[in-house]
């Protein structure tokens, strides 16, 4: 798993395609690759079928909230359950790190995003998850 | 209805006919919402029959009509926002008012009951007005259980009444936060992109600010409800006080000097580094510039930090002093309410939710410490703000040169915004202060400024080819007294010995990973030291 920044091909599950575009243009400023979807159960099925090296998760969504959509890719029994995954809500309630954390997440990041703080937690994660992948190639 | 029939059999020209009728005489660019149906109708109709003219009127003054229920439907939707809001705040207002006069109604039986067995105890010889007694002592007691009861069915209504009023607080705040997240989500981005030109740059500067602006007050009218419910917590941890003060500044300083304000901040006698929460305390801080700066129209606005003794220990003051409106003398308590500014007059005049000061009192509070004013009506406002002061217990101070500068600054010299946070994660074992310069000119700048005891740079950044790149590393050691790492894809011992020759300290060979640049790092720095 490559953790080179611009190396990173990421996937965006959130229902608002205004919050998807948005993204995708703050992770182009580091020529990060994103994919989205725009609900949870397309995003599992794109996690089965593709190969991301972090997911950013939104949490109300129709359908599959994002809690379940992160409990469900934890519980695979393959390699992907070990993805990645930071939550990115503007849920600010009290116990929200708490419950994200409890349900397997990585990170939680708050919208508004703050483009630095979205940034240090991607970083953050990736070399937490893999302190012995390359970081500069 | 006729035409709508026809239409729906097919008959586009009887209906078209039929429309013609409906409409002569009519002003299509101006008929009421009851015309919006057969305005779309009729635009198909008549686009069917190639009368494209009139299917053109028609769709436009369908569109008109559309916009205009939408924007209804926007108002209604927010004025019901509002409505619903007033109405928690009544059912609080009303459960509250219940509740105070359950609770005298209470005390009063109480303290009857308390009089009638004093009565009792004390006399014996009063033996025959002991019937009357025990009867009404049973008489008080069911009005305190009857009070009770009311009590608790009032106290559940207030529950009920606070929980609707947090719930309506979270959605709301949760629903802005979305847009919001569009609008400084899209200035981020353009501020971040190198092709916009100066004058869009601060066109989108002053858009930024104003969403920034809006991100605050969500988070002010979230924070009130939290110390309203009791559900605010303060999290103590190591805080970079100096760091604080100066982003605290260099947040406010376009705002003053736009204004023609002078800004200034004196934090010598402060410690660089206590124990407190520190995203609470620049709240306040943040409340307390923002204020003194939109009530003053000339002069100054300065910032003073201090360790003060007190008692057997320390308290931080933090001051801001203003030469604003200023404050009478006998609404100076008033200031620190809710949703209060000193008239009417004065919020149009300068805006603001008027949350601010109360907010930053109830953190003050909740930190341990107090949050005062002292003002002068026409002459300014000093604020003060007191805390307890906790220094970190580690050796971390000695980081610091005597003036309260840094000088532990590890220097990420890197233009990638996420491979400068993965560099600044992978090096957080160090336990630097992380700095970051997205350029080589930037880096320079920094290091100029004193306080950098170790920098990285990627050969990408240095140029396009061995010579650049060579003649930027002597730009770079040239530039201050540090330890410079520099990470080459595969160099050959050779190209080590140009690099080191040309001021570099250490070189560190790519591919590397998180820990392994960690390690080189921390040896490069012994070995330097």
């Amino acid at each position: 798993m490559p953790t080179e920044a611009n190396n990173v091909d990421v996937l965006f599950v959130e229902d608002n395609e205004m919050n998807r575009r948005v993204l995708k243009d703050m992770l182009d400023v580091a020529g990060v690759k994103m994919a989205e979807a725009p609900e949870a159960e397309t995003g599992l099925r794109m996690i089965d079928e593709g190969d991301y090296d972090l997911v950013l998760m939104d949490l109300r969504m129709p359908g599959m909230d994002g809690l379940t959509a992160i409990r469900h890719i934890r519980a695979r029994h393959d390699e992907k359950a070990k993805v990645p995954v930071i939550v990115v809500t503007a849920d600010t309630s009290l116990t929200i790190r708490e419950d994200c954390m409890a349900a397997g997440a990585d990170d939680v990041v708050l919208k508004p995003v703050a483009m630095n703080l979205l940034f240090d937690a991607m970083g953050r994660t990736l070399t937490r998850r893999d302190e012995d992948g390359p970081i500069l190639t | 209805m006729n035409a709508q029939l026809l239409a729906h059999e097919r008959r586009y020209t009887d209906s078209s006919i039929q429309f013609d009728r409906l409409f002569s005489g009519v002003d299509i660019g101006k008929t009421g919402p009851q015309f919006k149906f057969f305005h779309e109708l009729a635009a198909d109709v008549y686009a069917r029959v190639g009368r494209y003219d009139l299917a053109l009127k028609h769709h436009q003054a369908f569109k008109r009509l559309d916009d205009e229920a939408r924007e209804l439907m926007v108002n209604t939707n927010s004025a019901l926002m509002a409505a619903q809001f007033d109405f928690a705040n009544q059912d609080l207002r009303i459960a509250r008012l219940q509740a105070e006069q359950l609770k005298k109604d209470t005390e009063l039986a109480q303290t009857r009951n308390r009089i009638v067995l004093l009565l009792l105890g004390g006399s014996v010889l009063l033996v025959g007005l002991l019937g009357y007694n025990f009867l009404s002592l049973r008489r008080s007691s069911r009005t305190i259980a009857a009070a009770n009861d009311r009590l608790n069915s009032a106290n559940e209504t207030l529950e009920r009444a606070l929980k609707a009023k947090s719930e309506f607080l979270a959605t709301t705040s949760h629903e802005i936060r979305t847009p919001l997240n569009g609008i400084l989500g899209v200035t981020q981005v353009l501020l971040a992109d190198d092709r916009v030109s100066p004058e869009i740059r601060d066109r989108v500067k002053l858009m930024h600010g104003a969403g920034e602006t809006m991100r605050a007050l969500v988070n002010d009218i979230l924070d009130a409800a939290k110390i309203e419910s009791g559900t605010l917590t303060i999290a103590k941890g190591d805080t970079d006080l100096g760091g604080l003060l100066d982003d605290a500044i260099h947040l406010w300083t376009d705002r003053a000097e736009e204004k023609g304000l002078i800004l200034q901040i004196d934090r010598a006698q402060a410690p660089t580094r206590i124990v407190e929460d520190g995203p609470r305390l620049r709240q306040i801080v943040f409340n307390l510039l923002s204020n003194a700066i939109k009530f003053s129209e000339t002069g100054s606005v300065s910032l003073t930090a201090a360790a003060e003794p007190f008692g057997a220990g320390e308290r931080l003051v933090i001051r801001v002093a203003d030469t604003g409106i200023g404050i009478p003398a006998d609404r100076v308590q008033d200031i620190f309410e809710s949703f209060r500014q000193v008239d009417g007059g004065v919020t149009r005049r300068f805006g603001g939710t008027g949350l601010g000061l109360s907010i930053s009192r109830d953190l003050a509070e909740a930190m341990g410490g107090t949050l005062g004013v002292e003002s002068e009506l026409g002459r300014g406002s000093v604020f003060t703000l007191v805390l307890p002061l906790e220094r970190p217990p580690t050796l971390a101070n000695a980081s610091f040169t005597g003036d309260g500068v840094r000088n532990d600054v590890f220097l990420i010299i890197e233009a990638n915004p996420l491979t400068q946070s993965v560099l600044k994660s992978a090096a957080a074992p160090l336990g630097l202060s992380a700095d970051i310069a997205g350029s080589l000119d930037a880096a320079v700048a920094r290091l100029s400024a004193g306080g950098v005891i170790c920098a990285l740079v990627d050969a990408a950044l240095l140029g396009a080819d061995d010579p650049s790149r060579l003649a930027a590393v002597s730009r770079l050691a040239g530039a201050g007294d540090f330890h410079l790492a520099v990470t080459w894809p595969s160099p050959s011992d050779e190209g080590v010995q140009a690099l080191i020759a040309a001021g570099a300290t250490q070189v560190i060979a790519k591919p590397i990973s998180a820990g392994g640049l960690a390690a080189a790092l921390k040896q490069g720095l012994e070995t330097a030291a």
